[in-house]
Order: structure tokens, then C-alpha cells, then sequence
């Protein structure tokens, strides 16, 4: 009797539909019919092909027998800076796949019925559905256009199509298409795609992308702490390295339609991680300090097609960083380090150059020849151009471009040298310790990265202590030992210089061409030393206009005094020079 | 127990025997000419005068429009007088009666990503059995001359598939909107591929005939010769199945295409 | 008992020959003199049958007389009747009745032949009557023989059923004749085999069967469904 039934059982499971396991539609939520898996299906229509399929007079001798009619609509296209090559409307094989995915037309809409398939109260694609594309595809991948050898020669960082892995594929015309990353009927590597997209596999069977495989973004396991929003919310993966391309890019609906990223506004593309919940340092916060790198001020003029000399004045992540390159490798002045590897920058002689050797060269993008920023103190030489500032041709400047003029630097803090160099990050960074490096954001004035008093009015009469300019100048006695600077100073003014005015009213932090910003003498020994006044402090004598002599230790000039000897503080032994 | 036992052995009963359906038979389906107006052929052989009449022919032979069992190729001529499969002997069609179309040349499915070798000889156009259903089904040929019955017999009103059903079941002459047939599926097609077809060779075509499974493959079920796919492979024009469309089995869940098509 | 013995034979008499006294007469069998203007004996049945000196070569011959035909035929080969269903059905040269059928049908022989002489002809006057096209059109096709025609002379059995289930069974379907007859016993010889007597009644009164089709002449196809299930 057991027998029977089990005979029974086995004959009437052989009776049921065949299953072909993951790769059949049947188990997909393209089995529209009332047997799908999904909550849009008909109401009780068992065919599953017919939704798109007829084996009858089908729409068009090019579709495979389609059994959907075209609509004509126009949709609004991708385009980027960046695409070489420019789409037309939709064709081919996306425009079946548009057919239900533009969401203009009903799903149950279909030739071979003369009234259309049920669906319940569901017509079109439901709104908000992820994947009703509308008929604005210019956030979505660009489709349709003609992908050949041409445009990956002229693009640089495309797969020749010969070498694009099946099944991966362009479609008889060597068009890119929908059905290029998806099989509508294969479900197995989710979202009907044909490669996975852990790692962004998918994406590599075209995209070649520079510097990629030697980048932290491919590479790193970091995962997210939970906090804040899933940096990850349209992938199924929880390392960065899994994420590759989507940690930033989203093929479909993408919040930032050029390049199709996550989000519109561009440095939300990297602070959703880069804010201690997955990378562990948080530079978002940096971002919050008074004086910033504002990324958040500036949307939609940054343009990675733009010259290396800035334009318009604005700043994103991306103008320093590239996050297709990053890694962790260190480097030494004044070589750039992995952090801004594959950037492009202007070179101490003013050319564009891709990718930057020098960290400088990223700065003087936007700090040189067309200076985003106004100089908060202007003093009798340089212009605030940097890359002229720190040209290793002038009289005196700290060693960014080159090695300093002066050999015999005493007060360097080791191991620094007088033939030593230093980066713009050097000084140029958050403050606090334990911050993350880098010219972020910080609470000190000129994102510097230890206090740097500006101040120019000194209390006569007091001196200051040393815990006191150190305090100050933090800054500067981070290289320069203080007890040595303060010493020569002594000798030098007896006590008069360092006691009652800090660094920064006779020393120029940067450098300083000949150019001569304010009218102030011409003997060039007056200004080694990175001795440049500050100009509203520092007059040059009314008299004899001179202002300083330094190998002679002789000074001229006048404090605080306008040029008509008016008003300020006169000091007339001047005249003849006080000995320092 | 007992009740399971009951119950599953009803289920099988009815899943086997699909000749227990009553809608099978050519009786029960569009097939069935016996009262067409167009079927000359009456139960008094020629059917008496009214070849112009339209009024329903009750009595009508249901088999004479397309067989007969004397058939002289003068009969089914003009048109292409090959009718058996890729071997142009006369002798192998079944008996036909029907005249064959006149067409050499159809449009036939161009392809979209079809596997180019089965591409290039369905572009050789329909053969075979093929042909026998295109002798009405192209929409060229009137539906009455079969037989004797031609363009020259006085008083036949000539009527084309265009007319029946308001031509639902019109072909025409371009078949690039229709399913490619006329050509060979094997096992090298399947391979080539990739399983996108299954192979015909062992893949089971679900096939019920007269009431039992035939545990037949797509070849030995559904293919003309065991190699060409023809119309024959999807639709039994004699309703064995009692499926819609005529089909050799029910497409319901689209069983029919995913016989074939791995999807 | 005697009265009940002779009912029933008459019965069965009366079973197993065909009901078709005087049907035959006017139809293109009556070979008559006013019909067949060679036939002097005027008699309806002497061109194929007779009661004595018959030919015996004929198994289960109806008292035949008629000459019978030496011809070869191309054979129907069908669609795959030749390579698949008709393989062991002894499907060969036509044999049987349908031998007798084609002993006019097939053009070969005479008419008016019978055991190898030219029945009554006047000194020869009218010689051997062949069939032709001209007033009688229903010979075999003269270029594919047998090859365009339902196939005949092979085993309608079980047999042939498995390998076709789309034939019904000869042992259990009924015909629509009316007699409550299966198709073995009605329409099948004696070696079960089917032949040209399957579909044509040779007596039948063709007015209302026309060309000795069965079944009302096919009404409805009924006699082609009776064994096609179709």
C-alpha cells in the first residue's frame, strides 16, 4: 500500500511543470503571468511568454517576435562632459525592454489580445518602482550608441569591444544596448544581469578604468559601522572592495545623472563613507570647521573634463582627489602620495600636467595663476601666485618647489634639514590631533593645522614668554625649534623683534617673487630670510624709504605709521638706521 | 490514507488521459470544414450546383479540403511541387489534396539573435509539410480548390484565408513577424547555443498522443524527419491535443515555447 | 426449433453479405447491355463474378472470374508509412480484393476480360475494352501508380496501434454503419488487412454513395474517422 502511494506521489510530481532551476524566467519576476513571484503579475493570464512573445505577426521584422507595439516616444538622453561619443534615442533591443520599463505603457498592453491582459489595478509600472526608468534615461547609463574600437582609442579608459567577454555583449550593430549587461530572462545573477557585479565585474567586461587595481576603492574591506545612511543602499555588498564601482556609481535612476553617481550633490558621493562610518578617518567633520575647503558650497560647476587651471572658482573632493586611483602609499616631499594619486595639476613652470608628480601642483590649480583665495596679509613682495612664490629662482621661500635658498637653517627641528623639502600639507591642514591629514577644514585661520596668529598688534611694554609664542605660532615651532628662533632674535634686535611682534608681521610664510607688491625698497638682501612685512604693520621710512638692511643689521622702517608720518608710532633714531 | 490514495490516483487518471478531453479532434476545431460554405465537397461529391452559395454546407467531408486518398499531383499543382521534407518526392506529402501556393519566395524571420546556420536555411524559405499549411495559410490560394476544384472549375467563388475570420489566421507571404521554421534542430544547434535550446535529442516534449505520453523527445515528437522544425512542431492541424491554437500541447504557462526554448 | 435454426442462418446469411440486393444496378458496375454495350449476356454480374470455373489463384476469391492483373505498382510510401507504421504489417504488392479492384482499375487488363478470354464480343467486333480516359476515368494514376493513394493490403492490427495511437483500434471501434460491427469485422478482409474494400463497396448504389464510398460517401468524413483519430 506504501508503495502504491509513493508510485502514486512520484507520478504526479513528474506531472508538474518543469522547473529548469535560477535560470529559467518561470522563477523570476518576468514571469508575469499569475504563476510569477512577483506582487506585478496578471490576474490569472498562465501564459509567460506572451508578454513580450508571439509567435505570430509579431511588431517589426527586426524584433524577436515581439508582441509589444512601439510607441515613439522621445526620451530625454544621457550626455556627460566626459562621454566621447554622443547617444540617439533609445533602439534596437532597449526599446523592448522600454517597452514596460519607460512606464508608459500598460503591461498587460499586448498584440496578440485584442483587449488587454489583466493586472488587477496595476496598469503601467507602478511609480517609485527602482526599475520604471520614466522616459528621462539622463540619469540612467547611456545606451544605444555605437561602441567600436574608434571611441575606445579616443576615450582611453574602454575596452577595445574585441576584448568585452561574453556574455557581455553589443548587439548586432555594435551598439551598446540594455541587453548588453542584461538577460531579461535569466535571473540567476540577480537584477537579469549577465556578470556579477561583486567587484563590479560587470562594469571591467568595458570600463578600464587608470590607476583602478592599485586603489584602496578596489581593494578595501572595510565594511559599515551601521551608523548613519547605507553608503550601500542599491547593492547587495558590504565591503568597499565588493562595492567598486557602485561605492559611488549607480547604473539606473542615479541621484547625479552625469556619471551616473549615488548622489547629485558631488561630495556627497564620498563623505557618505569617508565620515568615520566606513573609511576610519572622518573628514567630513573637517568640513564643519570655520575655515574649510567649502565642497558643500559649490554644485554642479565642477567638471572633470576642466582645464587644470581653474575656472570658476570652486572646489569637491574630485579636484584633489581621484577616487578611482587613491591608495595608501606614502611618499616624501614633494612628491604627491597615493591619497591625490591620478590627479591633474599645474607645475612650478605653469603647464597643465596629468597626473601630478608634486602634491604643490594640485594646489596650484587654484592657489597660483588664477588664486581662488585673497591673501589674508599682503606684503611688499610676491602676489600671492604660489607657484611664483615658491620659485626656487626668488631670494627666499620655504622649500615646496625646491630646496631653500639659505644653507644654513639652525633652528630646523630634526630631521629636517636646510636641504630639506615640505609639502603645502605640511602647514595646510586640519587641526587637532589625531585629525586626518590634509587641508580639509580646520578652526585655524587658512586651514592651518596649528595656530598661526595673525594678529598685528603686539602690547608694548610686555614681552611675551615663550609658552606664549608658542601658543601663538604653534605652527611655525613645529619645524623651527623655538628656543633657537628666539635666541637669535634676541641677539639680533636685543629682544626688541620676537618680543612684541610674533612671525607673522616680518616673515612671509610662503615665499615671494621679485614682484613688488607694495612699494618698499629694492635692495634684494633686505627680503632673504622670508623677511617680507606685513604692509599694514610696517612702513618703509618716510624719509629715506628704505626699510631694512639685513646683512648690515640696520632698520629703516617705521610701525604702524601711514606714509605721510601722520599718525602712528614714530620712531625717529630710525633715520639712521637702528642697529639689530 | 485510503482518501490520499483516491485522490492522487483521479489526478493521475485525468493528467494522463488527455483524450478524455472533449474539446480534442478535428471535429472540435476550426478544422473542422464540415459546414464551411466553401467546402464543395458534400455528401453528394460535388456538391450539387451551388458553388456560388455561401449558406452552410451541412454534410461537408471535413478531411477533403486537404486530403484525399487518390491524389494525382495535377491536383495540387501549380506551385512548387515539392512537398516532402528536403527530399521533393511528391509520394511522401499525406495524401494532399489541397492546391499548394504559388509563392517561391517568402520574407522570412530575420533572425535578431538567431543562431546564423538555422538563420540561413530558414531563409531558404518553408519546405516540406510547411508548405501544406502555407497551401492556405499564405493567404494566396482560395481555400475551396482542392481536388478537382481549381481556378478553372466554372462556378467555384473563389475565397481566400484573408476572408475567414477576418484572416486571424492569415500568414500572408511575409513571415518575418512569425516563428522561423524550415529548418534543422539538432543537437549542434543546441550546443551552439549554449543550451538555449535544449537538446532535441533528450530533452522530453511532454508530448501526449491518443491518450498516452509518448515519453518521446522534441525529436522524436515534434520534428519533421526528426531534424526541420516546421509548423508541425507547434501545431497538430488535427486537434490532437484539444489545445488552443490547435497547438500539439497546452501552452498554458507557455509550457509549449519553454519545450524548446530554455528560458 | 427446426423454424428458429433457419432464421438464424438466414440471419446470419443475411449478416454477412452485404444488404445491397439491386443497388448496384445503374451505377457504373451495372454492366448491362444498355450500360456496357460489349457485355451480350446483358447480365449485371458476369464481368466479375461467376458460379462456376472461377479463378481459385484468388484467396477468399467471391467466385471471381474477371482476368486478374500481373502489373507492378509504385507503392504509397507516405509520410512515414513506409519507414515506420507499415514496417511488419506485411505491407507489399496489393493482394486480396484489392487485387481483384485493380484487375480493371489499374488500366492493364481488359474490361471485359475474364479467365484470360474477352467475354462476348461479336467476331471480335468490339475487342478488349480497356479502361481509359475517356468515358471511364478512374484508373490508378498512370505516373505515380499507387504512390498518390491511400495505402492498401497491409495488417490493420494492434500492432499498427501502438506504433500509431493516433488509429483506433480495429477490434473494439464501431463503425457508423449502424450494424454495430467493429472495423475488423466490417471493413477489414480476412487477413485483417485493409484494402480497397475498406472504403469502396463495389455494389453500392452510387447515387447516394458516390464512387462506392462507404458510410453515405464519406458524410462528414465519417468513414476516414472511423480509423483516423483525428
Amino acid at each position: 500500500m506504501k508503495r502504491n502511494t509513493a508510485i502514486s506521489i512520484t507520478i504526479l510530481l513528474l506531472c508538474l511543470p518543469l522547473t529548469v532551476g535560477s535560470q529559467s524566467i518561470v522563477n523570476t519576476k518576468h514571469n508575469l503571468s499569475v504563476s510569477g513571484i512577483g506582487t506585478v503579475k496578471a490576474t490569472s493570464e498562465t501564459e509567460i511568454c506572451i508578454f513580450c512573445h508571439t509567435p505570430h505577426n509579431s511588431n517589426g521584422p527586426a524584433a524577436p517576435l515581439w508582441n509589444r507595439a512601439s510607441q515613439g516616444i522621445q526620451y530625454t538622453l544621457y550626455s556627460s562632459s566626459t562621454m566621447k561619443t554622443s547617444t540617439g534615442q533609445p533602439d534596437g533591443s532597449s526599446m523592448l525592454c522600454l517597452s514596460c520599463h519607460d512606464g508608459t505603457v500598460a503591461l498587460g498592453n499586448v498584440l496578440s489580445r485584442s483587449s488587454p491582459i489583466s493586472f488587477g489595478s496595476i496598469t503601467t509600472m507602478p511609480a517609485g518602482t527602482p526599475t520604471n526608468l520614466g522616459t528621462n534615461l539622463a540619469d540612467d547609463h547611456p545606451i544605444s550608441f555605437t561602441y567600436n574600437s574608434a571611441l575606445a582609442t579616443n576615450d582611453g579608459q574602454l575596452k577595445d569591444p574585441s576584448a568585452i567577454v561574453a556574455p557581455v555583449n553589443l548587439d548586432k550593430s555594435s551598439k551598446m544596448q540594455c541587453t548588453s549587461c542584461h538577460d531579461a530572462h535569466d535571473n540567476s545573477k540577480t537584477k537579469f544581469l549577465l556578470a556579477s557585479t561583486q567587484g563590479s565585474a560587470l562594469c571591467f567586461s568595458c570600463h578600464n578604468r587608470n590607476y583602478w587595481s592599485s586603489s584602496t576603492h578596489s581593494t578595501s574591506v572595510k565594511t559599515w559601522n551601521g551608523s548613519g545612511s547605507n553608503p550601500w543602499f542599491h547593492t547587495p555588498y558590504t565591503t568597499v572592495a565588493d562595492n567598486a564601482c557602485e561605492n559611488c556609481h549607480k547604473p539606473h535612476t542615479a541621484g547625479g545623472p552625469a556619471r551616473i553617481l549615488n548622489y547629485q550633490n558631488e561630495e556627497d558621493n564620498c563623505l557618505n563613507c569617508h565620515n568615520g562610518n566606513v573609511a576610519a578617518t572622518n573628514i567630513q567633520a573637517q568640513f564643519t570647521k570655520t575655515y574649510r575647503h567649502d565642497v558643500y558650497a559649490y554644485t554642479g560647476i565642477h567638471d572633470p573634463a576642466e582645464p587644470a587651471l581653474m575656472g570658476t572658482k570652486h572646489v569637491e573632493c574630485v579636484d584633489c582627489h581621484n577616487p578611482h586611483a587613491s591608495n595608501a602609499n606614502t611618499a616624501t616631499a614633494p612628491n604627491v602620495n597615493g591619497f591625490s594619486a591620478g590627479v591633474q595639476g599645474v607645475n612650478m613652470n605653469g603647464v597643465a600636467v596629468n597626473p601630478v608628480q608634486y602634491q604643490y601642483e594640485i594646489c596650484f590649480r587654484c592657489h597660483a595663476d588664477n588664486p581662488a583665495t585673497q591673501r589674508y596679509i599682503i606684503r611688499y613682495r610676491g602676489t600671492g601666485n604660489r607657484r611664483l612664490d615658491f620659485a626656487t629662482t626668488n631670494v627666499s621661500y620655504h622649500p615646496v618647489e625646491g630646496i631653500g635658498q639659505n644653507p644654513f637653517v639652525t633652528s630646523l627641528i630634526s630631521p629636517l634639514t636646510a636641504s630639506s623639502k615640505i609639502y603645502c600639507t605640511d602647514c595646510h591642514a586640519s587641526d587637532g590631533s589625531g585629525s586626518p591629514a590634509g587641508p580639509h577644514g580646520s578652526n585655524n585661520i587658512a586651514i592651518l593645522k596649528s595656530a598661526y596668529d595673525t594678529t598685528r598688534f603686539p602690547v608694548l611694554g610686555t614681552g611675551w614668554t615663550s609658552s606664549d609664542l608658542n601658543a601663538h605660532w604653534t605652527l611655525c615651532f613645529q619645524c623651527h625649534n623655538l628656543s633657537t628662533v628666539t635666541s637669535i632674535h634676541t641677539n639680533i634686535s636685543s629682544g626688541h623683534f620676537f618680543k612684541y611682534v610674533g612671525c607673522n608681521v616680518c616673515h612671509d610664510p610662503h615665499g615671494y617673487d621679485g614682484t613688488l607688491g607694495v612699494n618698499g625698497g629694492s635692495v634684494s638682501s633686505a627680503f632673504e630670510k622670508l623677511v617680507n612685512f606685513d604692509t599694514s604693520v610696517i612702513r618703509p621710512n618716510a624719509n629715506n624709504g628704505k626699510m631694512i638692511d639685513i646683512p648690515n643689521r640696520k632698520c629703516y622702517f617705521v610701525c604702524h605709521q601711514n606714509a605721510n608720518n601722520t599718525s602712528g608710532v614714530y620712531h625717529a633714531h630710525l633715520d639712521a638706521g637702528s642697529p639689530f | 490514507m485510503k482518501y490520499i490514495k483516491i485522490i492522487l490516483l483521479i489526478v493521475l487518471i485525468v493528467s494522463i488521459t488527455e483524450k478524455g478531453n472533449a474539446q480534442s479532434g478535428i471535429t472540435n476545431s476550426l478544422h473542422n470544414f464540415s459546414s464551411a460554405s466553401w467546402n464543395q465537397w458534400g455528401s453528394n461529391g460535388l456538391g450539387g450546383t451551388s458553388a456560388t452559395s455561401t449558406s452552410g454546407r451541412i454534410g461537408g467531408q471535413i478531411c477533403a479540403p486537404c486530403h484525399a486518398p487518390h491524389v494525382y499531383t495535377s491536383n495540387v499543382s501549380p506551385g512548387s511541387s515539392v512537398i516532402g521534407p528536403m527530399t521533393s518526392a511528391p509520394s511522401n506529402a499525406p495524401l494532399w489534396s489541397h492546391q499548394l501556393s504559388a509563392v517561391t519566395s517568402y520574407s522570412t524571420y530575420s533572425g535578431y539573435n538567431m543562431d546564423s546556420t538555422a538563420l540561413a536555411q530558414a531563409a531558404g524559405g518553408p519546405v516540406g509539410t510547411s508548405k501544406l499549411c502555407l497551401s492556405c495559410h499564405d493567404g494566396t490560394v482560395s481555400m475551396n480548390y482542392y481536388r478537382t476544384f481549381s481556378a478553372s472549375t466554372s462556378g467555384i467563388k473563389p475565397i481566400l484565408m484573408s476572408a475567414i475570420n477576418g484572416g486571424a489566421s492569415n500568414l500572408g507571404t511575409d513571415l518575418r513577424n512569425d516563428h522561423p521554421i524550415s529548418f534543422v534542430y539538432d543537437q549542434g544547434l543546441s550546443q551552439r547555443t549554449n543550451n538555449g535550446v535544449y537538446d532535441p535529442t533528450s530533452h522530453a516534449s511532454g508530448i501526449i498522443l491518443g491518450g498516452s505520453a509518448t515519453n518521446g523527445t522534441i525529436q522524436s515528437d515534434l520534428l519533421e524527419g526528426g531534424t526541420l522544425l516546421q509548423c508541425t512542431s507547434c501545431h497538430d492541424p488535427h486537434n490532437g491535443a484539444g489545445a488552443p491554437h490547435m497547438l500539439v500541447k497546452s501552452n498554458t504557462a507557455s509550457a509549449l515555447c519553454l519545450t524548446c526554448h530554455n528560458k | 426449433m427446426k423454424f428458429k435454426k433457419s432464421i438464424l442462418v438466414g440471419t446470419i446469411l443475411l449478416g454477412i453479405t452485404p444488404l445491397s440486393f439491386g443497388q448496384i444496378a445503374n451505377t457504373a458496375h451495372d454492366f448491362t447491355l444498355s450500360r456496357a454495350h460489349w457485355n451480350l449476356a446483358n447480365e449485371m454480374c458476369n464481368v466479375c463474378h461467376a458460379p462456376h470455373n472461377t479463378d481459385v489463384s484468388q484467396a477468399h476469391n467471391p467466385l471471381w472470374i474477371h482476368t486478374t492483373t500481373q502489373a507492378n505498382y509504385t507503392l504509397y510510401t507516405g509520410y512515414t508509412f513506409s519507414t515506420k507504421g507499415g514496417v511488419g504489417q506485411q505491407y507489399g504488392t496489393p493482394d486480396g480484393s484489392s487485387k481483384l479492384c485493380l484487375s480493371c482499375h489499374d488500366g492493364t487488363v481488359a474490361i471485359n476480360s475474364v479467365n484470360g478470354a474477352v467475354l462476348d464480343t461479336i467476331g471480335g467486333k468490339f475487342g478488349s475494352v480497356m479502361m481509359g480516359t475517356t468515358h471511364l476515368n478512374s484508373t490508378i494514376s498512370p505516373t505515380t501508380g499507387l504512390a498518390g493513394s491511400h495505402p492498401i493490403s497491409f495488417v490493420y492490427d494492434q500492432n499498427l496501434v501502438g506504433k500509431d495511437p493516433l488509429l483506433n483500434n480495429p477490434l473494439t471501434t464501431i463503425t457508423p454503419s449502424g450494424n454495430g460491427v467493429t472495423i475488423a469485422k466490417e471493413l477489414l478482409d480476412a487477413n485483417g488487412k485493409v484494402q480497397c474494400t475498406s472504403c469502396h463497396d463495389p455494389h453500392l448504389n452510387t447515387t447516394t454513395n458516390w464512387k462506392y464510398v462507404r458510410y453515405n460517401n464519406n458524410v462528414g468524413s465519417q468513414l476516414c474517422l472511423v480509423c483516423h483519430n483525428k
